[in-house]
């Protein structure tokens, strides 16, 4: 793998818009070497749309896309490995044939690629089934050949957008220790997800998009460290609840998923004030509690907390 | 390292290949080309006696005229037989220096056989009055012969050819387009290749199984060709069809042919959101292409009035219409800005093509969803 500046890919101000609505509006961030950063928010949020413009598949509106520290241009995208949201293979060619394909699109000769994919596929215990054409491969073996298919050539990036999605928990297990390996030798990965244990496990840093906008970028202690304290409680009793909560210095926002005259509210809380403390105040207040989940510190609770702070996002 | 488009040219030549249905397509050719030999041998020598009359006042006349007529016949290896009520030559003595000769629409000779019969007779006449006045020998105009001429013959044939490659090849490449959206792997490819890259490559992919069933099937008709008897017009034709300018002014009609229409089927199976759309995009243009053939047919039967010889300038018809012309009849000068027209028009079709294969908005390729994002 070549020396590569330490931002492998950096955006700046990217916005595009479609005519039915959609797509980003203020998208920075940056990527560097040996490290995951995942790329995460809801559906709609803009992540494919990012990832599509990053490669030159979509035309920005606005906004700068620099690879490997040099303005985007077309043969950068050589040294990238790119697993689109949208994926397939043919379901006629052989495991090996469709990883070698790929390889050699991306500038290796026959030899070299087929000779990589051989490797690849022995590593996440495919070897035996180099020569099975796709059909016959299960989902999860047929997007791991996917994955490898976007490694094969060595790249010094890797842009993934939901690699995870499909996978069985061994086969997740397996892919997240592939990305490891890449990032060990000095890899940069960009991998977007909903799956935010998954992106706990493995990212050294996160961006979150919200609505079409960064809303955080950084290290993942960092994020984890943003979510608020409190609890997610369901009760019919929704002045109560409130009233209690701002008794102990806190105060309730809705949480979509009401049930009729029941509905679901996030209370945050001062960091001194205990889950049992707020549970005694319900009960002193007869607040009906129908389900009662603490906001578990970490990125979940993070995303939610700053994607809610967005007053467009509580919109939509 | 090979060019992204010849990478995936390979890959759908492969693709094709690795089909029963394109080892059936090369099977059927040598049987298919045998066949045709066949009857076209049998156009020429018919199993049965030609049973035929001669017609004249004039009893040396008419015994001059039996006498070439069986000098051509033998030159054309048929059998004539005097009497009964076979096709007619009535010959008539317009004066005593000039003699017509009228064939009955069905006479089995040739035109060139026609005409060596009043050569024959000009020349026996000769040989008996040396020294006398010349006779003259002219044909009445009559019909032309049901016999097909080996040149048409052989014009016909490289228009069917074309016509049939390219609706074999055009289908071909709507399926090869539409795949990449049945698999979803388009947004893969084009990661690694740009949209025209991934256009050309499926042309030469699909146009190099047309190549290779097309010279199959030319291959197995020239070889058995030398196995039917000389003189026929089995062997002619494929002499006509291996005439290089012949062959030359094909390739490249074929090229632009399917340059022209494999980029209108890239477009609309470019454009269409699955097969079903993709085959209900194309029925126009199959549609079209099946009221050229017609067309072509007409034109190659004389039945198309010349009001309509227009028609060679319009891009749709002019591969066929131009197939049908022989060598030198349209003037090289027009014949090269027909083609060139040709070209011109194919390529904003080539360019909308490919600008169906960017990703966009709505791209029927790629999205599901109408607004891409997420």
């Amino acid at each position: 793998m070549p020396s590569a500046p330490a931002d492998l890919l950096k955006i700046t101000g990217l916005a595009k818009r479609f005519r039915g609505g959609g797509g980003v509006s203020d998208v920075f961030f940056s990527v560097p070497a040996g490290a995951v950063t995942g790329f995460i928010g809801v559906n709609g949020a803009g992540k494919s749309t990012t990832l599509r413009c990053a490669l030159g598949l979509l035309k920005p509106d606005a906004g700068q896309v620099s690879l490997f520290g040099a303005p985007f241009d077309l043969t950068a995208r050589r040294r990238v490995g790119f697993l689109p949201e949208e994926r397939g293979l043919f379901a006629h060619e052989r495991a090996r044939d469709a990883i070698g394909f790929h390889g050699r699109l991306k500038g290796m000769t026959r030899k070299e690629a087929l000779a990589s994919a051989d490797r690849l596929l022995e590593r996440v215990g495919l070897g035996a089934r180099k020569n099975d054409r796709i059909a016959s491969l299960s989902k999860g073996n047929a997007q791991r050949v996917q994955v490898l298919a976007a490694m094969v050539h060595d790249p010094e990036l890797l842009l993934l957008d939901e690699p995870l999605s499909g996978l069985d928990p061994i086969a997740q297990s397996e892919l997240l220790s592939l990305l490891a390996a890449f990032r060990a030798r000095g890899g940069g990965i960009l991998f977007s997800t909903h799956s935010l244990a998954a992106a706990e496990s493995i990212c050294d840093r996160v961006v979150m998009l919200s609505a079409g906008r960064t809303i955080f970028e950084g290290g993942v202690p960092d994020a984890s460290a943003l979510a608020p304290h409190g609890a997610i409680v369901v009760t019919a009793d929704a002045e109560g609840l409130g009233t209690a909560a701002a008794m102990l210095g806190g105060h309730i926002v809705p949480v979509a998923g009401a049930m009729g005259e029941v509905a679901r509210w996030r209370v945050v809380l001062p960091r001194h004030i205990t889950h049992p403390v707020l549970i005694r105040a319900l009960s002193e207040r007869r607040v009906p509690i129908f389900a009662f989940e603490p906001i578990k510190p970490g990125l979940e609770g993070a995303f939610w907390h700053l994607a809610q702070s967005l007053p467009e996002s509580r919109a939509a | 390292m090979t060019s992204p488009t010849w990478l995936i040219a390979e890959r759908e030549f492969r693709t094709y290949v690795a089909t029963l249905s394109f080892w059936v397509a090369l099977a059927l050719g040598p049987p298919a080309a045998g066949a045709g030999l066949m009857l076209a041998q049998n156009v020429q020598h018919p199993a049965e006696p030609s049973s035929i009359q001669v017609v004249s006042q004039n009893a040396d006349l008419a015994r001059d005229g039996k006498i070439a007529l069986r000098e051509a016949a033998m030159l054309e290896g048929r059998h004539l037989v005097f009497g009964g009520s076979g096709p007619s030559l009535t010959v008539r003595a317009v004066s005593p220096q000039l003699v017509e000769l009228a064939f009955a629409q069905n006479f089995p000779l040739s035109d060139s056989g026609r005409a060596l019969v009043a050569r024959t007779l000009e020349r026996d006449y000769a040989r008996r009055t040396s020294g006398a006045a010349p006779l003259t020998v002219h044909q009445k105009a009559s019909p032309a012969s049901h016999r097909p001429d080996a040149a048409a013959v052989a014009r016909f044939l490289s228009m069917l050819i074309l016509w049939l490659t390219l609706t074999g090849s055009l289908g071909m490449l709507l399926q090869t387009v539409v795949r990449e959206r049945a698999t979803r792997a388009l947004e893969s490819l084009l990661a690694a290749a740009a949209p025209w890259q991934i256009m050309a490559g499926k042309l030469l992919g699909v146009g190099g199984v047309s190549l290779l069933i097309l010279a199959s099937w030319l291959g197995s008709s020239a070889a058995l060709s030398l196995a039917v008897p000389e003189g026929g017009l089995a062997p002619a034709i494929i002499a006509e069809l291996g005439r290089p300018e012949l062959l030359l002014r094909a390739a490249v009609i074929y090229c632009l042919a399917y340059a022209f229409y494999g980029s209108i089927t890239v477009a609309l199976g470019a454009m269409a959101r699955d097969s079903a759309s993709a085959q209900n995009l194309a029925r126009p243009m199959f549609a079209s292409l099946v009221i050229v053939f017609f067309v072509a047919l007409s034109t190659a039967m004389g039945g198309i009035p010349p009001a309509f010889s227009g028609l060679l300038y319009v891009p749709v018809f002019t591969p066929f219409l131009l197939l049908l012309h022989p060598v030198g009849a349209v003037s090289w000068a027009v014949e090269l800005s027909i083609l060139i027209l040709m070209a011109a028009v194919s390529f904003p079709i080539a360019w909308f093509a490919v600008s169906r294969f960017e990703l966009q908005e709505n791209s029927p390729l790629l999205f599901r969803s109408k607004v891409p994002q997420g």
